[in-house]
């Protein structure tokens, strides 16, 4: 690039010094996690074009795409791969950054404002999955009900009499594609904001120009769309058949399985303990590891055990037969 | 005037029995059901309205004609036991004389209207899709039969090679000036 070009496009800001570590892969995987929202963004913007989304409508406008044409196919197709790409990055972003101690002072807020952030995708797949208006979306769709019910006035947006004038499948969309992403905009702001000023926790004195981090970085990126497409290439997603109200016969999207197994085990409860004991454990993190203690070690292992947890349940509740948690036939 | 009491007696009888005999089903408010057209074409969305029906009243919609019950999903009536939506007739609806039903949560019709289908074009694609059934719900995806184009396929398997090829070039570099540094 030209010195010309790079004045007057400012691009010797991009030249502050970071750790020469942190141009490992565990450094970029907050960025990879943000490579994926943004090809989440993309392909989202393309299906809001082709998807209907009142309640008869939405599932035969996702099933106009899968057999009408080949380009919104595979743009869903690499939207739902993307959205396990991002859980998956997002998951070993924070395992890393758990790993090595990021959340100390004075990186308390950056970790708070992360886990907020995950808690966003979390609620961004269920809306996701609930759009499809197939079995599992009805199912999704009663136990997210029955759930909010369970935690009374607060869940009260989740049901239908909060605003009977409008259905919630069609609230969920706007949920889907404005207010959550507008949210997360907001509060990856405020983390990208907080990464610049207090710098990622890498170990080290060696200093290094950020635009050289943009470099490996851009090439893990590029991999990282290679491999979006060719999964969703490789794995279609697939659409089941009209969603009937009443029936449990399905299993939630992968990412909400360890919730899927907490129901297994603890009943309707346990769809509220279990993201409560994670979210919960994610949040007092920063205050119950502040320096090196016996604290500071129990910390670190129950949240080894935690994540070990979550994956085992995943892994089970995809193996397990079919379980009824609401009462319905299966 | 002991007639009339008589009378006036066995018709409180009557309306006595009667009420714990009906049906508490027979409770469902029946609604009317309009649409934009009751010539259908398979695969042309139409918007349907409903008024008359009971406040907040969940209702699942199916056509019941030639094809037997093919569902068309669910809805639900607003606080004034409206509601407004759009219908998707199957692609490949066998044409026909049908009634659009909708049923309330216990499975009662509560309303329903005569439509006619029309005989569609029909696409390759839809030949081998089947319509929906009102069945057991099942975990099973559709066997849906994918829109496929050469074109697009090949842009997808050139895209996946570029990126590849340039996300290790860019790797290859930054691996370079890390060592050169060092």
């Amino acid at each position: 690039m030209t010195p010309a070009l790079q004045e007057r496009l400012a691009l010797d800001a991009l030249s502050y010094p970071i750790p020469a570590r942190a141009n490992r892969l565990d450094f970029m995987l907050g960025a990879l996690t943000l490579a994926a929202l943004g090809i989440l963004a993309v392909t989202g913007i393309v299906l809001t074009q082709f998807y209907n989304p009142t309640p008869l409508g939405a599932h035969a406008s996702v099933r106009w795409m899968i057999e009408r044409s080949a380009l919104v196919a595979f743009v869903r197709d690499v939207h739902v791969s993307s959205a396990s790409a991002a859980l998956v990055l997002v998951f070993a972003h924070l395992a890393a950054v758990f790993w090595r101690r990021g959340f100390r002072s004075p990186r308390e807020a950056l970790w708070w404002s992360g886990v907020l952030l995950l808690a966003l995708l979390f609620g961004l797949a269920f809306t996701g999955t609930v759009l499809r208006a197939d079995q599992e979306a009805v199912e999704a769709l009663a136990h997210a009900t029955a759930g909010a019910a369970l935690v009374g006035p607060l869940g009260a947006p989740l049901t239908e009499d909060f605003a009977p004038s409008s259905p919630l499948a069609t609230r969920l969309y706007g949920l889907h594609v404005s207010v959550l992403p507008i949210a997360l905009a907001a509060l990856l702001g405020l983390h990208l904001w907080l990464v610049r000023h207090l710098g990622v926790s890498a170990r080290g004195e060696a200093r290094a120009p950020f635009r050289t981090h943009l470099v490996p970085l851009g090439g893990f990126a590029l991999l990282l769309v290679a491999a979006v497409w060719a999964i969703a290439l490789a794995f279609p997603a697939s659409l089941l058949a009209p969603g009937q109200d009443g029936f449990e016969v399905t299993k939630p999207f992968w990412p909400f399985l360890w919730v899927y197994a907490a129901e297994n085990l603890f009943g309707m409860t346990g769809m509220l303990v279990a993201p409560g004991l994670l979210f919960g454990f994610l949040a007092l993190v920063p205050i119950l590891d502040r320096r090196p203690s016996r604290l500071a070690t129990i910390t670190r292992v129950a949240g080894a055990v935690l994540l070990a947890l979550m994956v085992a349940a995943i892994i089970w509740a995809a193996v397990t037969p079919g379980q009824s948690h609401l009462n319905m036939p299966m | 005037m002991a007639n009339y009491s008589r009378i006036r007696a066995a018709a409180s009888l009557a309306a006595l029995a009667l009420g714990l005999v009906a049906d508490p089903a027979a409770a469902h408010e029946k609604g009317v059901l309009r649409l934009t057209d009751r010539r259908l074409t398979p695969g042309v969305t139409v918007g349907i309205t409903g008024i008359q029906f009971g406040a907040g009243a969940a209702l699942t919609l199916s056509l019941d004609g030639p094809a037997g019950r093919v569902a068309l999903g669910s809805t639900r009536a607003g606080p004034t036991g409206a509601f407004a939506d759009s219908l998707h007739v199957p692609a490949n609806l066998a044409p026909g004389a049908y009634r659009l039903v909708a049923r309330a949560r216990d499975g009662d019709v509560v309303s329903s209207l005569a439509v006619e289908v029309l005989a569609g074009p029909t696409s390759d694609a839809d030949a081998h899709t089947g319509h929906q059934m009102a069945g057991e719900p099942s975990p099973e995806p559709l066997a849906l039969t994918r829109a496929r184009h050469p074109a697009v396929t090949g842009a997808v398997l050139a895209g996946i090679a570029a990126f590849l090829l340039t996300g290790a070039t860019l790797l290859r570099r930054a691996a370079t000036v890390s060592h050169e540094r060092n």
